[in-house]
């Protein structure tokens, strides 16, 4: 079969978490991410990960000359510095919540859990990273560090992740905090560490372990990923919540709760989310009933605007 | 009160003000539907495994307060909605209750006059009464649900009240109007108006929407334009006035004229006999009128007469003017032979109004008539002295045997003993002035339907018999006796004699002789010599007529009614020794014509008219009470009254007969017995041609645009707000407005606002 013969294949439509929930293999679910969002983007959104031209400016005084472009120089008979967007050898730690509270799946597509989510985007940007030759690593955690894959450039480091990936969310309890501190100890090099939780823990220790990774000169990128029915609160009948990660049940009319319910996450979001300002560590909210394609790409291109 | 009697209509509505107070305790079950709907919810919820509890648990925690209130606050709102709805469809009557204010009931009262006097029956050609039209109207009007309250009084003299009391149920007034039917009384709009107007008065000041409605069919009769219910000025006068007095309330007036413009109606209006005095075996000639209450002259009008309910002839009226009661007499072939109660009857040909077209009237017949002569001067034995009452036995009984009158004759003294009652009419020739007790007995006697006939003699003394019997309005005498006056000693040469002059005096006694006379019969009272006489002073307050004069203008009989029973005073003797009358051939004529017409009427009392209520005096034995205080009677159409029995201490003993008003027209009696009365009715209203709306406008001061003719909807004619609604209507809109609230309270409660964003960025 000649190339010309391949059937034009839409990986975006693969992207919807609904479909994705219907491929049980992660590697394969990842792949069609990540193909799909390079296809649709035409260009990698990861520049900020490789040794990369990224732009001229002028040279000023105190600049290393031994960046000056001469060829420009040539031309136009002006300095000018070649300036790269990063520096090689970018380490990668995703650190994925696997406690009871990913668990939750939306009302709609009941098969997609928060997990699933958490899971996809791990995969997903070790994917990435390991294709550009970065080191990936993976972190998972509930009460406590479950397990921890340092990053490595080796070829079976996706495999790896993948199947640490693949396992099932233990503790009903969460203690994002104090993980986070230990993971800050764990590592040495620098790395960009890449937070996938539902965060539904007690702000301050959250706001303390990303401080301490800040501190320890990680970059840090914190994804809150909730379900849609977390952010809209969409009950109408008269629902008894039962508590994932607690015994306690709650009998309420949704409907009247529902502002209350609203104001609380906000809350507890926008202290997070502050925190991280000030920190300067991006955050995001990740709405699993949103594709991948559309929610992962818009968020890592502002990431790079950013920091350009 | 027992449970039957507690859970019975009237006492709910009592308690409840609910036209259908079953529907609303039915609504206030259904009340409880939202809290049963509520607990039901609290046990029927679904479960849903939450991982952000804590926002949640902190967000019942500090809320649960407001939620609880707003709970509370949404349920009572759907509990009040429901509960007003039921009292909405329950058609809540909130008149006299503290909620009418609340409810902004309207303050509008209707007062409608309807009158349902007999007239209103009229019938024209291939439609429906007129009565029935005004019926259609006024149901159709209150089916319209037009608010406010509402009053309906008759129109006619009609003594049980329709709806007097103003009302905001206008579906018991609509059912109150669908069950009446046309009486048969007389029509009154003047005392429905001065009803009307009462109950303006009486409505609480806010009320400032007031109108009156009068319905009516604007017949002739209504204002009293002809037949002798008045002279029309004075009945549209009064009316004239009450209106004024309405209007000046401040409140609307509308005449709605529903009667047929082309109304014809022909009428019997009168029956009566002739003479008082209906005697067994005699001929008996009847008087009777028929009205022309149409607008055409009626010819060859047949009139039918019976007898105790079987033919007994008939007469044709050759012709009757538009407007013309004619007024015939007629000489019943059949006689009556039997003592007692008789019933006879008149009719006319049938037509739009039948009710009119029959007369009836109850004659009580006798074989004599009892008098009792007493005797001043009894005279001796001896046959050359004859006693001052000879002349008069012999006029009155001629005969051995079968005489009309029966004279029975005593002296002064025996008067005392003597028992009054059994007697038609007591005459006094010239005896002695009665004392104390024997004059009470004559009064009594007197008021209670006898005659006393009192003739003066030598022996007189007028002024103890003037202080005796009295004068004026207390007493009895038709005159006060003055001095004899002798004429043959006042000087008069060749004239010392006096005549009469019948032509001074016109009187049913009289007419036959002035009748006499101007066919050219010589009936000799103008030539009756008269030597002496008493003189007599007529008062002029007391009601006393002057039967015959003497030629000189000298009152010579004069007659006055005192109650039930009837006085005649003459100037001059019953004997020849004053006057030569007695002997004179006129004498026994007038003295036949002044004692039937002077008799006691026995028929007073029988013949009502509608309205009337029964109270005669019948004989009987006193003792009869004790086994019998009240009967039953026969009326129309099968109908039963009650009579009561009193006795009767007035008229000597005897039995005194009481019913209620008789409100249909026909006969009456004892269920095994013979009619003792009949009933008419009022004939002052057979005049129903119509009074077009210009001239009732002129008669009652009206401006033409208040008045309505043959409106097709009541509704139309006095636009009503439209806000004016029941409390039903209110009700059913508070309801609909606690449902609007409470949506929208449960959605402020329970605001969602989307925000659905894949990721966003902090």
């Amino acid at each position: 079969m000649g190339k010309s013969d391949q059937p034009n294949i839409d990986y975006r439509r693969y992207l919807d978490p609904r479909t994705l929930a219907k491929i049980a293999a992660l590697d394969i679910r990842a792949r069609l991410i990540v193909e799909g969002f390079v296809t649709g983007m035409h260009r990698s959104p990861y520049r900020g990960f490789s040794v990369e031209f990224a732009q001229h400016r002028p040279y000023a005084s105190g600049d290393d000359i031994k960046y000056i472009d001469w060829k420009v120089f040539g031309r136009t008979d002006r300095h000018y510095i070649k300036q790269y967007e990063e520096e090689t050898n970018l380490q990668v730690l995703l650190v994925v919540d696997a406690s009871s509270s990913m668990n939750y799946a939306g009302q709609v597509n009941t098969d997609w859990r928060k997990f699933d989510h958490a899971t996809s985007i791990a995969a997903s940007m070790a994917y990435v990273a390991l294709r550009q030759q970065d080191g990936a690593g993976l972190a998972i955690f509930d009460s406590r560090l479950r397990h921890l894959i340092r990053p490595s450039n080796n070829p079976r480091q996706w495999r790896i992740i993948i199947e640490e990936l693949s396992t099932t969310p233990g503790e009903p309890k969460t203690d994002t905090g104090h993980v986070l501190e230990e993971i800050a100890g764990e590592i040495r090099h620098r790395s960009l560490v890449v937070l996938i939780s539902d965060l539904f823990d007690d702000p301050e220790r959250i706001i303390k372990g990303i401080r301490r990774l800040r501190h320890r000169r990680h970059d840090l990128i914190v994804l809150q990923t909730l379900d849609h029915d977390e952010i809209e609160f969409p009950f109408r009948a008269t629902t008894m919540f039962r508590g994932m990660e607690e015994a306690n049940d709650v009998l309420v009319e949704p409907q009247a709760l529902r502002d209350a319910y609203l104001n609380e996450l906000h809350r507890h979001t926008a202290q997070i989310r502050t925190a991280c300002h000030q920190l300067h560590v991006d955050y995001a909210q990740v709405d699993t009933s949103v594709p991948l394609d559309i929610s992962l790409p818009g968020f890592l291109a502002t990431r790079a605007a950013r920091m350009a | 009160m027992n449970g039957i009697a507690l859970l019975s209509p009237p006492y709910l509505i009592a308690v409840f003000p609910f036209v259908t107070p079953w529907l609303f305790g039915a609504g206030a079950a259904a009340a409880a539907i939202p809290i049963v709907i509520h607990l039901f919810n609290r046990r029927r919820f679904r479960m849903v495994p939450w991982a952000a509890m804590e926002f949640l648990r902190v967000a019942h925690r500090r809320n649960f307060r407001r939620l609880q209130l707003e709970r509370w606050l949404l349920l009572l709102l759907r509990c009040l909605a429901i509960l007003l709805l039921a009292a909405a469809i329950a058609q809540f009557t909130p008149a006299g209750t503290a909620l009418a204010p609340l409810l902004g009931s309207s303050n509008r009262l209707t007062v409608v006059v309807w009158n349902d006097a007999y007239p209103m029956a009229y019938r024209p050609p291939r439609s429906p009464s007129v009565f029935i039209r005004s019926r259609r109207l006024l149901t159709n009007w209150l089916g319209s649900a037009p608010g406010g309250r509402v009053a309906i009084v008759r129109g006619s003299i009609y003594d049980q009240p329709m709806l007097d009391r103003p009302t905001r149920d206008l579906s018991l007034a609509e059912k109150i109007v669908h069950r009446r039917h046309v009486t048969q009384a007389a029509v009154d709009l003047r005392s429905g108006l001065q009803r009307a107007l009462k109950i303006l008065r009486g409505a609480r000041a806010r009320t400032a929407n007031r109108r009156i409605w009068v319905i009516t069919d604007s017949a002739a009769a209504d204002f009293g334009e002809s037949n002798g219910r008045g002279t029309g000025s004075s009945v549209a006068a009064a009316l004239r006035r009450t209106i004024r007095a309405i209007r000046a309330t401040g409140a609307k007036l509308r005449w709605v004229d529903v009667g047929d413009p082309h109304a014809a109606n022909m009428a019997l209006t009168s029956l009566q006999v002739t003479h008082p005095v209906v005697l067994v075996d005699k001929p008996l000639r009847l008087r009777y009128g028929v009205f022309n209450g149409t607008t055409s002259m009626q010819a060859d009008v047949r009139v039918r007469f019976f007898l105790d309910h079987t033919p007994a002839g008939e007469q044709t009226i050759r012709r009757i003017k538009p407007g013309q009661t004619r007024t015939m007499e007629f000489l019943l072939p059949r006689q009556i032979r039997s003592p007692g109660d008789h019933a006879l009857e008149a009719r006319v040909g049938a037509d739009s109004l039948p009710i009119d077209n029959v007369r009836r009237l109850v004659v009580q017949a006798v074989r004599h008539v009892k008098l009792l002569l007493v005797d001043g001067e009894p005279g001796d034995p001896l046959p050359h002295t004859l006693a001052s009452t000879a002349w008069l036995r012999a006029a009155l009984a001629p005969h051995r045997r079968h005489n009309t009158f029966q004279p029975t004759s005593i002296d002064n003294l025996q008067l005392v003993d003597e028992v009054l009652r059994p007697y038609n009419g007591i005459i006094l020739s010239d005896p002695a002035a009665p004392g104390g007790r024997l004059a009470a007995r004559l009064r009594r006697y007197v008021r209670a339907g006898g005659l006393l006939m009192i003739f003066p003699g030598p022996g007189w003394q007028a002024t103890r018999w003037n202080q005796a019997l009295g004068i004026g309005r207390k007493g009895i005498l038709p005159a006060s006796m003055g001095a004899l006056i002798h004429l043959s000693g006042q000087g008069q040469t060749g004239g010392a004699t006096i005549g009469f002059d019948p032509h001074r005096s016109v009187n049913p006694v009289t007419a036959p002789f002035l009748a006499a006379e101007q066919s050219g019969i010589h009936t000799g009272l103008a030539g009756v010599a008269t030597r002496q006489y008493l003189a007599l002073r007529v008062p002029a307050n007391v009601g006393a007529r002057v039967i015959l004069r003497f030629s000189n203008g000298a009152p010579a009989v004069v007659q006055r009614s005192v109650g039930r029973g009837t006085v005649i005073l003459w100037a001059t003797t019953c004997d020849i020794r004053w006057t030569d009358f007695p002997a004179e051939p006129s004498w026994l004529p007038f003295l036949y014509e002044l004692l039937y017409h002077s008799a006691p009427n026995r028929d007073a009392g029988r013949n009502l008219l509608v309205a009337d209520a029964l109270n005669i005096s019948r004989p009987g034995a006193p003792g009869s009470l004790a086994t019998r205080p009240a009967e039953e009677w026969r009326g129309p159409d099968g109908m039963m009254i009650h009579v009561s029995s009193t006795q009767d201490s007035r008229a000597g003993g005897g039995v005194r007969l009481v019913s209620p008003p008789l409100w249909r027209a026909g006969f009456y009696g004892p269920v095994h017995g013979a009619p003792m009365i009949a009933v008419n009715v009022d004939p002052r209203d057979a005049d129903i041609r119509h009074v077009p709306p210009a001239r009732v406008a002129a008669l009652l001061g009206l401006p033409v645009r208040d008045i309505r003719e043959q409106p097709e909807s009541l509704a139309g004619m006095m636009p009503h707000r439209a806000s004016s609604g029941a409390a039903g209507e209110h009700l059913l809109w508070l309801a609909l407005l606690i449902l609007a609230a409470e949506a929208l309270l449960a959605r402020a409660f329970s605001r969602y606002r989307p925000a659905s964003n894949g990721v966003s960025r902090g």
